[in-house]
């Protein structure tokens, strides 16, 4: 070995088992010992992070872990090892961010691989998943968080945390007061967890369990990122940075950033009116109907609301999983009431949930072979807001082959000819001890995977600029879907939205975003609806009525229901209208300071247009050129910032019939503007700020 | 004297109302309410039905006895025990209801009065076409009512006792005691009902809706028992319209104050208005990052472990630490030996009314934690007077059971020796003799003894009036061993007033940046004083955002600094841990700071609009009277605080501000108060129109607020 070679950004200054890298802003320094139970200690900059590369196999640690020898590329490291009697090569890759690592060995039953791990002094994690964005470690006792698209891990402390309401970046930041170190799968696992990581005093330990399917042969591990950064954005940037590129995908259309109005609310609270059982949303189905959604579009055109999009939600189908269509609730056909409102210039898309199938249904009576089973051979169950369904078993081809049929005929022109689907439901994973077909498909996370590609394909393939909705913020599945669904929200939370839109925005940059209404909570209308105009695509789920809050145990699926006011009206309008002007800025890295409520797409270069909040996400001012338009939620003294140069001279309210009404303005602090405004929850629609030419 | 016209040719009276008009159809004993829109949506029945222990329920139709000239009707009803003289009188633009009742022999015991139902079952109720309620209950506040399933509100001091087939499970008692008053609507009109006294029932308002049919119930679990020698009224209700749901509430709650029911709060001492502190949530957070278990133990754990003083002094040197200011100390849950034997813990605290004393003598109020309904087996009060304990019907005692484990025998009031037992703890945790407390914090009123127990003395009160007897009992008690205690307590319904001094507005349920100031905006409303906005549990959503909002409407409340909560989670009933940043820790402080300068009181007018997120309060007195003591400003990014000499700013991002100016306000001087330089005057502001216009930077960091001096015009 050289005592010191220059190999890129990589040093080896002694031996082997030293290391240096520069890695960006970060130095990542390995001292190798090949005695013990440590490898190598990495740390950037003083005082220490310290990794240990020994791996655990089910369960054991291979404490007996010699070097056997170290090849040095570019941005590369592989480190040949033996241990316990089995030969490992552990691949180190540095990222512009981080480093990369992942071991690849012959496998013989191999249940369980634990991937050494960090110590450190973290005492707080952030997770990037739908709701909880960070909490305290103990101090002591050991915290299994498990970040994966399944819905609830009972036996994890995530539980309904780890990836409830959409598919989470496999992404944790922990944080030791001084920085934060971010550990993020780069690949999807086949394991039946997916980002697994023990959290114990200190100390942070990535798993992959295979306890309900041994692997054999050749065993590559899901490559593991481990990145410094000062924020928690910081550390989403770095995992963005280090993914492998995505693969092509369809160009966007115009339409996707229309705003959306979705049939489901409506379905659910005619449902709890006309039957008086607040608890479930299941039944919602059969309450969906031409008549209903016309009443909406009528209702909603009569405030000044005109989406540009339907969601047609669960229930144009006869039943969940067999996919034909419920003519009869479309005046005799589904097709024609689609072609109809696209001839009035909607775009439609359909529901589609790819695991759920109605127990009741034709196709799982029918076809119990087309179904998951368990280790009895019995049908799997999953429960969904009170009702028992069972799983699709996607890993049998002739399965593939009758879902893809159905997709196809949803969107392909000659068929329903929908302008996409909404997917919905793929929480529902089947668990990976259930009985697959063919566990070559894939298992866990990679059968997830495999099934979203082949979903998409089928859509694609039928109706190329056909679109489709995904609740995910997973970049390693960002070739499956078009635009990000923002999902349903757990709670009262004003925040949670905007949340999720910033880590879609950071993670799946440019890409269409639907802000999504469910639970349509009348309780964060007025906070949310602005900073969501601004965040993405608005989107209403019910035309007549917002939910009254949704207390967890106690509560009312989709809140009980409150009959809209003409207030919440237009404030819905005013949003809507600011999105109409903002409506192709690009909303890659949203600037989201939930400290300082301040809400912005990234500003403006050489006059770019872009779109801010004021006030706390009150107003939302959207610049163009010479003109600013916003709207506001509050009446009072708006200050309104001026960009360079941009000189005023007119500001008009301008009222919903269009009228024009000429406001008093001063310029004040050098560059902005003040007038009294009027709130958006009464008469005022907006205002325009004209600039000088 | 007038004849008393029979059913059959009695007449329909028509009665005008603000919205719609109503029908006394005295042929049919029915009041009709018809909409604007001409839909007649309540048909309710003026019959009402009595349900007894031990008879059968059975009602013969009301006959009407007097039509009071259209303005006052007696209807006579009879059932196989009782006869029934039903009132409806109109008064103003309300109609009110309510029967008086007389045995023909003694003894039968009433389970409950239903209200519009002439027989035994829901179906038997008023039929009603009404398609939404209000309630003033937080955190829920209505829904559309079902066409079918059973919709129900319970609105009263207990909280909300789970029903399965109910669609509208709430906290009736827990958050505030909700108003006796529901709007109803029917197509653009609404009409309040609202029961106009403090009934012994359990609920002060009771409605079912279900198939269609709706009912007024008023539930005695027995504990009624009427004689033929004294006629009972059963509880007035009224029915009144309104412009709209709000309207209609505050023209019943209007008319509670003008008819005397209801009487303001008066007292008020200088210290009330917090900031407070209490050290609850500190326990349960560093209880979850310090545990040795994957599993959370609940709160029975972290009370034995962090409610002690080495805790207590960790909290508060935390809080100098960070220059975090309050005024008032709690001394929650966990500084007595039991509920029950309300001594202190000397494992916990080894002298804890010298723990009192040291805090007194830094400035700071005490109030120690008080569970007057629960008794621990062992405890005390009840090992020598088991007698103070409700009895099931069996005779066995009844208790409830808190954290899994905490079995608790629930206090008879209507005995003497609870009383007297409650007025020596009294007296020990506030005289000089005892403790020496500043006050009492009363808590977990919402579950007191349910109806169908069995009292010593039913007589005394039992229901709504049990608690109204028993509050009213510990605040004078109080007041009479130290007339400048402070009472902190939860109430809200104006029929409680004068029972606290400072209204708590208890728990947050969920993760609800709005949460607390609609449930203050609820007490507001009720006229129910100065709120302690509380804090428990303490969300991290809290911290700095609800802080900037609680400073201008109410006196505000810290249970947690060292940790917050992240809401509600599986693991953790209230929510993972999580440190504040010692940015917010600044910004917290800083808006403490600025309380100081004008703290709330009762002589000022205070504004909660929770839909449009307007939070103020005017001086009615002084130089600046009429003008904000303390206002939010910039879609509630900052806040100021005025007294007379300045206002006092906290932003809490970096904003351009428009600060209101007193009238007349000259020699206005801007300076930004920097944490280690001292004041540094700024010159970039600008008035326009009355407001001072500068550009805030955050309130953390070395920028710790801003001062607006200003001279008053003599």
């Amino acid at each position: 070995m050289p005592s010191h070679r220059d190999n890129g950004d990589i040093h080896i200054r002694r031996s082997g088992l030293d290391l240096t890298a520069d890695a960006g802003a970060y130095r990542f320094e390995f001292s190798g010992r090949d005695a013990g139970g440590r490898l190598f200690d990495a740390y950037c900059p003083q005082p220490v992070l310290t990794m240990s590369f020994v791996p655990a196999v089910n369960g054991q640690m291979m404490a007996d872990f010699t070097v056997t020898g170290v090849e040095v590329s570019a941005r590369t490291a592989t480190v040949a090892c033996r241990a316990g009697g089995v030969s490992l090569a552990l691949s180190i890759n540095f990222t512009p961010c981080g480093l990369v690592y992942s071991y690849s060995f012959d496998a013989a039953g191999l249940a369980k691989l634990e991937l050494g791990g960090i110590e450190g002094q973290f005492f707080q994690v952030c997770n990037f998943g739908a709701d909880l964005s960070r909490m305290d470690l103990p101090a002591t006792a050991a915290m299994d968080l498990q970040v994966s698209s399944r819905r609830v891990q009972y036996d994890k402390f995530f539980q309904l945390d780890g990836g409830n309401f959409m598919m989470p970046p496999y992404l944790l930041a922990f944080f030791d007061r001084r920085r934060y170190v971010g550990l993020g799968l780069l690949g999807v696992s086949d394991a039946a967890n997916a980002l697994d990581v023990r959290a114990s005093a200190g100390h942070l330990g990535v798993s992959f369990d295979y306890a309900r399917g041994p692997k054999s042969g050749r065993y590559d591990s899901p490559p593991l990122l481990i990145c410094l950064a000062d924020s928690p954005v910081g550390i989403l940037q770095a995992y963005r940075d280090s993914l492998p590129p995505a693969p092509p995908r369809t160009a966007e259309q115009a339409w996707w950033r229309r705003a959306i109005y979705t049939t489901w609310g409506d379905q659910v609270y005619r449902k709890h009116i006309a039957e008086g059982r607040f608890q479930a949303e299941a039944g919602a189905e059969k309450h969906l109907s031409a008549e209903m959604i016309d009443a909406a579009l009528a209702e909603l055109a009569s405030h000044d609301i005109r989406p540009g999009t339907i969601v047609i939600d669960e229930g144009w189908s006869r039943s969940l999983g067999d996919w034909d269509a419920d003519d009869a609730k479309f005046a005799g056909s589904l097709r024609q009431y689609i072609r109809h409102k696209q001839a009035e210039g909607y775009r439609i898309v359909l529901h589609f949930n790819p695991f759920l199938v109605d127990a009741a249904s034709s196709l799982a009576v029918g076809h119990p072979q087309f179904l998951v089973a368990d280790t009895a051979g019995k049908p799997c169950k999953v429960a969904r807001s009170g009702r028992d369904y069972c799983l699709f078993d996607w890993s049998r081809p002739d399965v593939r082959e009758h879902l893809c049929r159905k997709i196809a005929a949803m969107v392909a022109p000659a068929a329903l000819g929908a302008d996409g689907i909404k997917l919905s439901g793929v929480k529902f994973l089947s668990d990976p001890a259930d009985v697959l077909a063919e566990r070559a498909y894939g298992v866990g996370e990679r059968y997830l995977l495999a099934v979203l590609e082949d979903i998409s394909r089928a859509v694609k393939q039928a109706a190329p600029e056909a679109t489709i909705f995904l609740a995910c913020l997973n970049p390693l599945f960002s070739h499956c879907f078009d635009i990000v669904r923002l999902g349903n929200t757990s709670e009262v939370n004003h925040d949670l939205y905007v949340q999720r839109a910033a880590t879609a925005s950071w993670l799946l940059p440019g890409r269409p975003i639907d802000t999504d209404d469910w639970a349509c909570y009348a309780k964060v209308l007025g906070a949310t609806t602005f900073i969501k105009a601004l965040a993405g695509v608005p989107n209403i789920f019910s035309a007549f009525y917002r939910g009254d809050g949704r207390l967890k145990v106690q509560g009312a699926a989709g809140g009980s229901p409150i009959r809209m006011s003409a207030e919440q009206y237009r404030v819905i309008s005013a949003a809507w209208k600011m999105h109409e002007f903002s409506r192709d800025i690009d909303r890659s890295n949203l600037r989201v300071d939930y400290d300082r409520m301040e809400f912005s797409t990234p500003p403006a270069v050489d006059g770019q247009p872009f779109a801010r909040t004021y006030q706390g996400g009150n107003t939302l001012a959207v610049y163009r050129g010479r003109d600013i338009h916003l709207a506001s939620l509050l009446e009072a003294k708006l200050i309104i910032d001026l960009p360079d140069g941009f000189e005023p001279i007119r500001v008009e309210r301008v009222d919903r019939a269009g009228t024009r009404q000429k406001v008093d303005f001063r310029k004040c602090l050098g560059n902005k503007i003040v007038f009294d405004a009027q709130s958006s929850r009464d008469e005022a629609y907006y205002y325009h700020i004209q600039g000088a030419q | 004297m007038r004849k008393k016209p029979m059913n059959a040719d009695a007449k329909v009276f028509k009665i005008p109302l603000e919205r719609g008009h109503a029908e006394v159809d005295c042929r049919q004993a029915v009041l009709r309410f018809v909409n604007s829109a001409g839909l007649t949506y309540y048909q309710f029945k003026l019959s009402a039905t009595i349900e007894y222990l031990d008879a059968p329920s059975t009602n013969e139709p009301a006959v009407l006895a007097d039509d009071g000239g259209g303005r006052h009707f007696v209807f006579r009803g009879r059932d196989g025990l009782t006869d029934k003289e039903i009132h409806l009188e109109a008064r103003g633009g309300a109609i009110d209801y309510w029967v008086v009742a007389r045995p023909r022999r003694p003894g039968a015991a009433i389970l409950c009065m239903h209200y519009g139902q002439d027989g035994p079952g829901i179906s038997d109720a008023s039929p009603h076409a009404i398609e939404e309620f209000f309630i003033l209950c937080p955190d829920r506040y209505g829904s559309s009512i079902p066409r079918q399933g059973k919709v129900c509100f319970k609105l009263g001091v207990p909280s909300f006792r789970f029903e399965k087939d109910n669609n509208f499970p709430h906290e009736g008692g827990r958050a505030i005691i909700s108003p006796y008053f529901a709007a109803l609507r029917s197509g653009e009109d609404w009409l309040g009902v609202g029961t106009m006294e403090i009934p012994t029932s359990e609920y002060g308002l009771n409605m079912t809706f279900l198939g269609g049919c709706a009912v007024t119930d008023f539930c005695y679990g027995g504990n009624l028992t009427l004689s033929p020698e004294t006629p009972f009224a059963f509880p007035r209700i009224t029915f009144q319209p309104g412009d709209d749901k709000l309207a209609a509430t505050r023209t019943y709650i209007d008319r509670l104050y003008r008819e005397g029911l209801a009487v303001p709060n008066e007292q008020w001492e200088s210290d009330w208005g917090g900031p407070f502190y209490c050290f609850f949530s500190d326990q349960m957070y560093t209880y979850q990052v310090e545990r040795d278990t994957q599993e959370m133990q609940g709160e029975m754990t972290m009370t034995e472990n962090y409610c002690n003083e080495a805790f207590l002094q960790r909290c508060l040197e935390f809080l100098v630490r960070h220059a975090i200011g309050f005024k008032v100390i709690i001394i929650d849950y966990g500084w007595f030996v039991m509920n029950g034997q309300w001594r202190p813990n000397i494992k916990r605290f080894a002298d804890f009314k010298a723990t009192i004393a040291k805090l007194q003598a830094m400035g700071k109020k005490v109030l120690v934690w008080y569970s007057p309904y629960f008794n621990a087996e062992k405890s005390t009060n009840y090992q020598a007077h088991p007698e103070i304990g409700v009895k099931k019907r069996d005779g066995t005692p009844f208790f409830v059971t808190r954290f899994g484990s905490e079995i608790n025998y629930q206090s008879d009031f209507t005995h003497p020796a609870m009383r007297e037992l409650c007025r020596s703890d009294l007296e020990f945790m506030l005289s000089p003799q005892g403790l020496n407390a500043d006050g009492i914090k009363i808590d977990c009123t919402h579950q007191p003894p349910t109806i169908d127990n069995v009292f010593h003395d039913p007589s005394w009160g039992t229901g709504e009036m049990f608690h109204y007897r028993a509050s009213k009992f510990m605040y004078d008690a109080a007041k009479q061993i130290k007339p400048a205690c402070c009472i902190n307590a939860t109430a809200g319904n104006p029929l409680f007033n004068r029972t606290y001094d400072v209204h708590r507005i208890h728990d947050a349920m969920e993760y609800n940046l709005d949460a607390y100031e609609e449930r203050a905006w609820a007490a507001w409303m009720c006229g129910a004083g100065i709120s302690d906005l509380d804090d428990w549990p303490s969300y991290d959503l809290f911290t700095v955002r609800a802080n900037l909002r609680k400073i201008a409407y109410g006196a505000p409340s810290l249970y947690a600094a060292m940790r917050r909560g992240t809401g509600r989670r599986p693991k953790a009933s209230w929510g993972y841990a999580v440190t504040p940043s010692q940015e917010e820790l600044e910004l917290l402080g800083s808006l403490y700071e600025v309380y100081a300068k004008a703290p709330v009181d009762l002589s000022q007018a205070v504004t909660i609009d929770p839909f449009r997120k307007v939070f103020c309060r005017r001086y009615s007195a002084g130089p600046l009277a009429g003008f904000y003591a303390a206002t939010t400003l910039a879609g509630n990014q900052a806040v100021a605080v005025y007294d007379a000499q300045a206002a006092h700013v906290v932003s809490i991002s970096d904003i351009a501000v428009a600060v209101p100016l007193p009238r007349g306000a000259r020699d206005v001087r801007l300076a930004m108060l920097d944490r280690s330089r001292g004041a540094v005057e700024i010159a970039d502001c600008q008035v326009i129109d009355d407001s001072l216009i500068f550009q805030a930077r955050r309130c953390s960091g070395e920028v710790k607020c801003y001062r607006i001096a200003y001279a008053l015009p003599s």
